[in-house]
């Protein structure tokens, strides 16, 4: 009994994706500008990796990262696109390392880490200027009676269309990528960016909300919403095409015209 | 190791260039460097002017604007003009008045397109590259003398 | 060496530790100083990718809904392992969460007049459900990390892993902290500390979780004298997609996919009648596996994995835009698949840790029936309590997180509120402990050895034989086989060498950290399961098929040996539902 059910057991419980029995795959190469820390700047590594036609480039990185060079630091988690820890530049364009396909960019795929942040070492970089950006626009829901908002004994009644005015905006991973592609990001440090603003104004939105004034009032200067200058980088790189250009429009059209 | 001010202005203004995504960010650079131009262009050409009174340095002056990179220089200035014009009413009509904004907001979360940039914004930004292009290269016959305008 | 002291420090930023750290900063109003400890960034943990729902009794008069039922449905779905008692609580305590959470500014779904919308979910006999979109998990965790900054006295402490408990006479201490970025050792003190750190499904190859999920907390606290419960019982969720192995909601299911096989039929009518595809999580996955096995299934070309079909084209391309929009997009970026217009090839993949830290019905972590770590709370999945017994039901997760969040959060808090300054002395024998975790970290793993192991060659081994022998079916040769290989493979883990000699973000040492709690998870599992002599929910033992009350309804605690896991058992409570025969 134990000998056949052992051999079923095996053997129809086949193998981990690691071990593959016919896979259609190329060889490419990966140009990987890694930052050192303890020299102060930059420096290249060239790898050649085979990857199936289902590996996107994180999973091309973690093969390199696993066959050849143990050194190679990168920030990565849940490889399906929601934690948004892999931002970085792949040709030259922000994006999540675990939600592009490798194969389809070709022969060459050239990896830096995410612009417009200090890097630390190969592939991470700080982030924690944008984290106390973000901070500071009170991205909470805040209301006048917060007692009453933390013994919650029944529910705010929302209708899906008022739903559907902020939700877009609440999918945003933070990921970084916008940060990385806007020029005014690129150019003025104290710009609070696009992923800022984006939810100063999906807080704002919410119609469960009572402290839109509030965020008003912070992002209302050449360092917030005026800043923008409508590049529109940020929605066409979004990973999740939570469209932060569209949330930056919406909130300076609230300031102008003076809603809430 | 500390930055200079003008590595650190190089690597500010370097965040215009690099990387340009989409054809808005692109208008966003060409807006930002032809703002720049004419901003120097303008206190040159009032000084310039200023100099008519004085018929010598006006004739050193005419001799100057016949050499051939000034020539060039103001095709630049007409491309510079148009562009920033057109541009500035297509960012006035999308950003202050808020034409292109979407009626409702999508009910779904499957997008497919993005709504700030995919609706009649790009009509407005293809107009003005185009008129841009076509007004510049107006702009240039007449000044080679081979367009006459009436 | 940096020391840090703080009344009160939560390990692990998902959902159950940031519910946590919201009750404690309001119950203490603020006189209290609160860490949060993440490896990552703070609001990148796993919960994040939790998909379906979270449970609660909302409107029973509406739904005819009521506490006894979502109990009843909980106990049934645990396979009457679920201590009674603290399923009652749960369930009590399940609707307010919803509603606080409501309160801070969750999207949910809403009906036309405003209300909360509930849907159907696996072994749940009523709609109660609550879901936004289908990312409940995202908008949930992205809600509460923006909450929690709005209290001053809060720390967020972003790439900060925790590499063992610093315990004296029984209390515990603190925590030594490796800061990646800089990487340093921190000693965190600490009145009292809430362990969250999340599940350990990453000892498998083929799962669902992201790489951070290794079962820190479960085999820190293992080591320092803690037992843990329960570890034979991992769940396997039926839809993992082939090949990356990513989550397929069982919402997918609830809005009304159909699972199909080779032959076109929808098997699960053979499986569980009544239910069909809504049936509990690990009924599904055996009737997968069992087609699979009997040559129904279809074979996945490069990877040689056995698969089935998830066909949700029926439900029509608006519905699935609605309903299950991020399911649409995974399916097309991750296997070139459309639901709208074909089937998603899935499969039965390692999901969940229904084990755990010992803890009593609030929270409260225990040494065994009867003696508590005074000022040590664990929730969520790195607790078991234990509400989800032998098998979790879908959305019961999300609701134990925060549920148990706000339990431990708020004792933990009064804890320390009461608690006095002199807990926070470092005093000489926890000098030496932490100079020896020093020592254990940059000396022994930095090593220079010329046959040295490389830590990603094991880590593959043990992806491998867990994936073969400790899934879905298991048998006393394979789990035997498996527990050899562990072994072999935890005498080679002290000989690794970490190539990457830099100190700053050094994964290569963090993962190989990672892999010696893996490792430890891995052997409580197998000699659990090994011993296990019965099948029950989610542990199947093809040699012995049936559930055996009389001798097995008890849960299984794991003490750490220097020789492996040695195992102890406490009886189940049961309070008013006697166990039964379990179909659906």
């Amino acid at each position: 009994m134990s000998e056949k059910t052992s051999g079923a057991v095996s053997k129809l419980q086949l193998s981990t994706p690691e071990i593959s029995l016919k896979t259609v795959s190329k060889l490419i190469t990966l140009k990987v500008k890694r930052y050192d820390p303890d020299a102060g700047r930059y420096k290249l590594s060239i790898y050649r990796v085979s990857v199936s036609r289902f590996d996107t480039v994180l999973d091309a990185l973690l093969k390199v990262v696993r066959d050849q060079d143990h050194t190679l630091s990168v920030r990565y988690s849940c490889r399906m696109g929601i934690c948004g820890s892999c931002a970085m530049m792949i040709n030259g364009v922000p994006r999540l390392a675990c939600m592009t396909n490798a194969i389809s960019l070709g022969e060459v795929i050239e990896i830096e880490p995410l612009k417009n942040f200090p890097p630390v070492k190969d592939l991470f970089v700080d982030m924690d200027q944008m984290f106390r950006k973000h901070r500071s626009v009170k991205p909470w829901l805040i209301r006048r009676d917060e007692e009453e908002q933390f013994t919650a004994k029944k529910e705010y009644l929302q209708k899906p269309e008022e739903v559907d005015a902020y939700r877009l905006f609440s999918t945003c991973i933070k990921c970084g990528a916008c940060m990385a592609a806007c020029p005014t990001v690129a150019s003025n440090p104290d710009f609070l960016g696009p992923m800022v603003l984006a939810q100063a104004y999906r807080w704002s939105a919410d119609s469960r909300d009572e402290g839109a004034h509030i965020r008003f009032d912070i992002v209302d200067n050449p360092n917030g919403v005026f800043g923008c200058h409508f590049a529109g980088a940020c929605s066409a790189v979004c990973p999740k095409n939570s469209d932060p250009a569209l949330a930056i429009q919406l909130l300076r059209k609230s300031i102008l015209r003076g809603k809430r | 190791m500390a930055e200079s001010s003008l590595q650190i202005l190089i690597k500010r203004v370097s965040g215009w260039f690099v990387p340009i995504i989409n054809i808005e960010r692109l208008a966003y650079l060409l807006h930002r460097l032809t703002g720049l131009y004419l901003a120097i262009y303008l206190p040159l050409h009032i000084i310039s002017t200023h100099n008519s009174l004085n018929p010598i340095a006006w004739a050193q002056e005419m001799i100057l604007y016949g050499s051939p990179l000034v020539k060039i220089g103001e095709v630049i200035l007409i491309f510079a003009i148009f562009f920033h014009g057109f541009n500035g009413i297509r960012l006035l009509l999308v950003e202050y008045f808020n034409v292109c904004l979407p009626k409702k907001m999508p009910s779904s979360l499957y997008i497919e397109k993005r709504l700030s940039l995919d609706n009649c914004q790009k009509t407005l930004l293809y107009l003005t590259f185009v008129l841009s292009i076509i007004l510049t290269i107006l702009g240039t016959l007449y000044l080679l003398g081979l367009l006459v305008l009436w | 060496m940096e020391i840090l002291r703080y009344d009160l420090v939560i390990l692990g930023s998902g959902l159950a530790g940031l519910r946590a750290g919201i009750q404690a900063a309001l119950t203490s109003k603020g006189k209290i100083r609160i860490a949060v400890l993440s490896k990552i960034h703070a609001m990148r943990s796993h919960s994040v990718a939790a998909e379906g729902g979270i449970a609660g009794v909302l409107y029973p008069e509406v739904t005819g809904d009521s506490f006894d039922v979502h109990a009843y449905d909980t106990i049934k779905g645990s396979d009457f392992l679920a201590d009674q008692d603290a399923v009652e609580l749960f369930v009590k305590l399940a609707p307010e969460e919803l509603r606080f959470l409501d309160h801070l500014g969750v999207p949910w779904s809403r009906t036309p007049d405003g209300r909360i919308a509930q849907r159907l979910f696996g072994g749940m006999s009523i709609p109660r459900t609550a879901f936004a979109a289908d990312k409940t998990g995202f908008f949930i965790m992205s809600t509460l990390y923006d909450n929690i900054l709005r209290f001053d006295n809060v720390d967020i402490y972003h790439d900060h892993m925790a590499t063992s408990f610093l315990m004296e006479n029984g209390v515990f201490k603190g925590f030594t902290v490796l800061d990646l970025k800089e990487g340093t050792l921190k000693v965190f003190l600490a009145k009292a500390a809430i362990i969250a750190s999340g599940g350990a499904a990453r000892i498998y190859g083929f799962t669902t979780v992201s790489y951070a999920v290794t079962g820190d907390g479960a085999a820190m606290a293992y080591r320092a004298g803690i037992p843990v419960k329960d570890m034979e019982f991992m769940q396997f969720h039926p839809t993992g997609v082939v090949p990356a192995g990513v989550l397929i909601t069982e919402a997918a299911r609830g809005e009304g996919g159909y699972l199909i096989n080779k032959d076109g039929e929808r098997f699960m009518a053979r499986y569980a009648p009544q239910r069909m595809e809504v049936a509990p999580r690990d009924i599904v996955a055996r009737a997968i596996i069992r087609e699979i096995m009997e040559g129904r299934g279809f074979i996945h070309e490069e990877s040689g994995l056995g698969y089935v079909h998830l066909d949700l084209r029926h439900l029509g391309e608006e519905k699935i835009n609605t309903r299950l929009p991020f399911i649409r997009e995974l399916a097309k970026k991750l296997v070139n698949v459309d639901p709208v217009y074909e089937p998603i090839p899935v499969r039965p993949t390692a999901h969940y840790t229904m084990g755990g830290i010992h803890t009593d019905t609030y929270g409260h972590v225990m040494f065994d029936a009867k003696n508590y770590v005074p000022n040590l709370w664990a929730a969520g999945e790195a607790a078991a309590v234990s509400i989800h017994g032998a098998n979790r039901l879908g959305s019961n997760s999300l609701a134990e997180c925060s549920v148990y969040g706000r339990l431990t959060g708020e004792a933990a808090a009064k804890y320390a509120l009461e608690a006095s300054s002199s807990m926070l002395e470092l005093s000489s024998s926890l000098e030496e402990a932490v100079k020896r975790e020093e020592k254990r970290i940059f000396d022994e793993l930095f090593k220079t050895e010329t046959n040295a192991e490389d830590p990603y060659q094991i880590r593959g081994e043990l992806w491998r034989t867990m994936d073969t022998y400790v899934y879905v079916f298991r048998d006393e040769k394979g789990l035997m086989e498996a527990g050899r290989i562990i072994r072999d493979l935890k005498n080679k883990y002290k000989r690794i060498r970490v190539d990457d000699r830099s100190r700053k973000y050094n994964m290569n040492l963090r993962e190989a950290i990672e892999l010696g709690n893996m490792l430890d998870v891995a052997e409580i599992v197998i000699v659990s399961a090994l011993a296990r002599t019965e099948s029950r929910g989610a542990h199947y033992r093809l040699d012995y098929p049936k559930r055996d009350d009389v001798n097995w309804l008890k849960h299984t605690l794991a003490y750490y040996t220097p020789e492996g896991p040695r195992l102890d058992y406490i009886p189940v409570r049961i309070t008013r539902w006697k166990p039964e025969e379990r179909k659906y």
